[in-house]
């Protein structure tokens, strides 16, 4: 009885520590140095700069101006280089509320295979991290002002949790590792400035510029504008998309919201090999008009449906051209290929990149339907005589 | 008792091994026979209108009453001083169970040495007709005066016929010359002075080998008011007084019946409280009332001021911190629970009455939910369940989670609660402990101060704990808002013992969360589960309709159906008779569109 009333007081409070002595990572970046070491940046945002209740407990412990704590240091491994951090932290590091990861452009050059290890293998590290791919050192990435959010992880996490549809996070990237016949990517942050027109007023802040593809655990390529774009069409991953093409007819352009999209990948067997065909069907709605034409209700519109699903298939058509080149599959094309034809994937596995991926034929459809012109009918600040049906 | 040492109720082997003679000398039965009839006989006039019987009690139960009572007699002297502790030193003791004399002046003699020193007691001599001489006996203030002088002075002094009186008998004396609506002949001495003690006045014929004791209405007590601790938007505005008499009376007008059926004990040596045990005949399971009666007589205590001492010395689980009775000061409530089968104990002195067997569910369960209608109902029963999870766990959990598994609050939400706790100088417990103290130490000052010193208590714990403490940093903002939503939390249980039974617990619930984490709370969880599952009120499990399931009874714990759909009371208290309605009583007026 003796024995067992004594537990709590023996045994407890082991692993007791307060929230206020803690420091909540939320954001990390890894690079590689010249010598082949990781160096790790960890920011940590400062509770008594960022919330206003602590003031009221007569100013917080920290001071400066920023709100956030940002500071790297160099390892042979990860772990090594947050146990030197430590050192120089008061409160002890947390990571279980590490929302972001950056990998540095030498670092994911080089191979993520092995960062991505102590993801996976310590608890405090969830699967649900987002990962994303800096243009140029992931540390510059944590490093920028991002006024609008109250510190620069909250920024890249929103980022990154709106640029698709299903946010690359560890275990997304790792599964897409493990697949055969796949590859990861993620998306692609560049810093760069505001541009007010005044010099000493610019800011820096980051940008989600286009993806960063892989082939296995090395990043390959950087896809920027277009081809981002019919890459993410093509893996059903393109968040509200906004299509702008010119005008069918006379001058002007014209915007369209896709509002509902669904994209298909079909596999086909023809003779040895097999071919492609990625159908998307969207719905969209018309957001601008800049032409002197009505779109609405007139025999105009299957013209510019035709004209905005040509432009996406377009884009499409780019990005996978882009991805051939590079040969990396992070459609899947060949993890298709694998699950439906597992004797092709078999007799082709040793080279698929060469021998499979690069000869399967993409095929690109897009069936695009307007359904709803916004609240106008029809262009609203030109008189109605000089409309054009 | 005797020994110093306390037998619990429950562990008595029906009583056999306790000295009948002891038992017989704590619950007295003045006139137990008699006494038994005029009673039952005198609140069916007042209450039923079906009356007729006089004979409410079940004869076999008067009998062995009335067996009891002569086998106490039986045993001459040794009654009541043996089964008194030898301290308490009774003047006359071993005298008290003598019949009475023949001669008034003996009589008289034996009762002045009594209550020598009793300067409230009356000896009002009478003289009926030559050399026949008589005392009434009474303590002023426990008779109504004005009653007693119409009713028996008057018709003794007046119309007293001086050459019958020779061959009545005293029953006959009490039958055909006394207007009292209640009078029983005793016989012994020790039952005249119990009579005496209880507010009746006790009439000493010369001659008479017995005395007449005469019943008046009581004094005036508090009026009936509306019950404070129970009170309600919709529903009866009457409350139970500190009167036992009128108690009963306004349980009869909500039961009229003589189904209900009410044996009284009058418990304590010194305070010879009367105590009822009422219940439904056919509705209350019978063993169930075997038992209570088997555990209210063996009760021996010295003085019962207030239920909560009867509580205490018949519950099931006398170390468990969930309550097993359940009182109430409504008269509504207590027939509401009489009508499901369970069973009351008035007591004398208070307006508080206990019911019993209880389930945990009745203690979530307002009288006003079965007045009000469903669909609210519905919502405000769930509410209470949240509440009390909230009143137990919110403390205990939020130690748990900022201590252990900061990893189970949003990012945000973390750093503002770290923020918030920057400069605060304990650790969390602390902390939780320290307001939580503050807040326990308010409610109790607020309960006891008068009620305008009350203000200012209000006042100082707005200000100090709500304002100063957080500004000063001794305790963060969240944890502010944790003791009050806790306190919130715990105000919606609706019986107040469950409600400090909860309040308790949270203590233990956050140690266990500070010291263990999580897992604390689950083995404070599991702890709490056992308990309740193990726990028992008069034989019926606690969590009787969960623990065991029963599936239509299951429907009023944790949402309250329609009144059309309560075909059966619950079967956890009735097994027999279970009906309460017809089925099909869900209203279908014609013509009305379905």
């Amino acid at each position: 009885m003796l024995a067992l009333a004594l537990v709590p007081f023996v045994s407890g409070c082991w692993d007791r520590r307060e929230i206020n002595d803690m420091a909540f990572v939320t954001a990390c970046a890894a690079d590689r140095t010249e010598d082949g070491k990781y160096r790790v940046t960890v920011e940590v945002p400062l509770p008594g700069k960022i919330s206003s209740v602590g003031n009221l407990g007569g100013g917080g412990g920290s001071s400066g101006t920023k709100a956030y704590f940002i500071d790297s240091t160099v390892g042979d491994t990860f772990r090594q280089a947050n146990a030197d951090q430590q050192k120089a932290m008061s409160r002890q590091l947390y990571f279980a509320h590490m929302r972001v990861f950056v990998f540095g452009e030498e670092l994911a050059r080089d191979n993520i295979a092995q960062a991505i290890d102590v993801m996976a293998r310590l608890p405090q590290n969830r699967m649900t991290t987002y990962l994303v791919v800096s243009e140029g050192p992931g540390a510059d990435v944590l490093n920028t002002e991002s006024s609008m959010e109250k510190t620069p992880a909250e920024f890249l996490r929103e980022l990154a949790s709106q640029f698709e549809r299903h946010p690359r996070t560890v275990k997304r990237v790792t599964e897409a590792l493990l697949a055969e016949g796949q590859d990861p990517y993620m998306p692609l942050v560049s810093v760069i400035e505001t541009t007010p027109g005044d010099e000493a007023r610019r800011q820096t802040y980051v940008k989600v510029t286009g993806l960063a593809i892989f082939r296995g655990p090395q990043m390959v390529g950087m896809l920027k504008g277009p081809e981002a774009d019919g890459v993410l069409w093509a893996l059903g991953e393109i968040k509200r998309p906004t299509v702008t093409v010119p005008a069918p007819h006379g001058a002007g352009h014209i915007s369209v919201i896709v509002t509902r999209y669904r994209t298909r990948v079909a596999m086909h067997r023809d003779g040895d090999g097999v071919s492609c065909r990625i159908t998307v069907k969207a719905m969209g709605t018309l957001a601008e008009n800049t032409s002197p034409y009505m779109y609405e209700i007139t025999k105009n519109l299957p013209r510019l449906e035709h004209e905005a699903s040509l432009e996406i298939a377009g884009e499409m058509a780019s990005g996978m051209k882009a991805l051939k080149s590079m040969r990396a599959d992070p459609v899947g094309l060949c993890n298709r290929v694998y699950r439906l034809y597992p004797a092709l994937w078999h007799a082709k596995k040793q080279n698929w990149r060469e021998s499979l991926y690069a000869h399967i034929p993409v095929e690109v459809h897009v069936e695009l339907d307007l359904r709803n012109s916004g609240n106008a009918t029809s262009p609203v600040a030109i008189p109605e005589e000089d409309l054009k049906a | 008792m005797k020994n110093g040492v306390r037998i619990r109720p429950r562990q008595r082997p029906q009583g056999s091994a306790f000295p009948p003679d002891a038992e017989q000398g704590n619950h007295v039965q003045p006139g137990a026979e008699q006494g038994n009839d005029a009673q039952s006989g005198g609140e069916q006039a007042s209450g039923a209108p079906a009356g007729g019987a006089p004979d409410a009690t079940p004869p076999a139960k008067r009998r062995t009453r009335a067996a009891a009572d002569r086998r106490g007699q039986g045993r001459g002297g040794a009654g009541t001083s043996a089964g008194a502790p030898s301290a308490q030193s009774e003047p006359g003791g071993a005298a008290a169970k003598e019949r009475l004399h023949r001669a008034l002046a003996d009589n008289l003699a034996v009762l002045h040495e009594l209550f020598t020193g009793c300067s409230d007691v009356q000896f009002r001599h009478l003289e009926l007709e030559a050399s026949r001489h008589a005392a009434l006996v009474y303590f002023t203030g426990m008779v109504a005066l004005d009653e007693l002088s119409d009713e028996a002075l008057v018709p003794l002094l007046t119309a007293f016929h001086p050459h019958v009186v020779g061959d009545y008998d005293p029953k006959q004396l009490a039958g055909r010359s006394l207007p009292v609506a209640r009078a029983d002949v005793v016989r012994t001495i020790d039952d005249v002075v119990d009579a005496i003690v209880l507010g009746r006045a006790v009439l000493f014929v010369d001659g008479f080998d017995a005395a007449i004791s005469l019943t008046t209405t009581s004094p005036p007590r508090r009026a009936i008011s509306e019950p404070e601790t129970e009170s309600v938007v919709r529903g009866p505005r009457e409350g139970f007084t500190e009167d036992i008499t009128l108690n009963m009376s306004l349980l009869r007008q909500k039961l009229r019946t003589p189904k209900l059926k009410s044996v009284p004990y009058y418990i304590g040596k010194y305070t010879k409280t009367e105590v009822r045990l009422v219940y439904i005949e056919g509705l209350a399971d019978e063993q169930v009332i075997a038992e209570a009666k088997r555990r209210i007589e063996g009760i021996e205590i010295d003085g019962v001021l207030e239920s909560g001492y009867l509580e205490e010395l018949i519950e099931d689980q006398p170390l468990s911190p969930f309550p097993q009775f359940q009182y109430s000061e409504r008269p509504d409530t207590v027939a509401a629970q009489l009508l499901e089968g369970r069973f009351a104990i008035l007591t004398n002195g208070t307006p508080f009455a206990l019911v019993a067997p209880v389930t945990w569910w009745q203690f979530l369960q307002a009288s006003e939910d079965y007045y009000e209608r469903f669909f609210l109902v519905y919502l405000v029963r769930v509410l209470r369940y949240v509440s009390l999870f909230i009143a137990l766990f919110l403390p205990a959990m939020y130690i748990a989670v900022t201590t252990y598994h900061q990893d189970m609050l949003p990012t945000n939400l973390v750093i503002s609660i770290a923020a918030a706790r920057e400069s605060i100088p304990f650790p969390a417990i602390i902390e939780a402990l320290v307001m939580e103290l503050t807040f326990e130490a308010l409610r109790e000052a607020g309960i006891r101060l008068p009620r305008a010193v009350g203000h200012a208590v209000s006042i100082l714990g707005a200000l100090v704990i709500g304002e100063a403490a957080v500004e000063a940093g001794i305790v963060s903002a969240p944890m502010v808002i944790i003791v009050a939503l806790t306190g919130i939390a715990s105000f919606t249980v609706p019986r107040y013992n469950a409600a400090i039974a909860i309040r308790l617990l949270r203590f233990p619930m956050m140690l266990l969360g500070a010291v263990l984490g999580m897992f604390g709370l689950v083995i404070g969880v599991m702890w709490v589960t056992v308990h309740l599952c193990k726990l028992r009120s008069f034989g019926v499990p606690y969590l009787s309709g969960f623990a065991p399931y029963k599936r239509k009874e299951v429907k009023d714990l944790f949402v309250r159906p329609p009144w059309w759909e309560m075909v059966y009371r619950p079967s956890s208290y009735a097994h027999q008779n279970r009906k309460r309605m017809n089925k099909q009583m869900m209203p279908r007026p014609e013509g009305n569109p379905q």
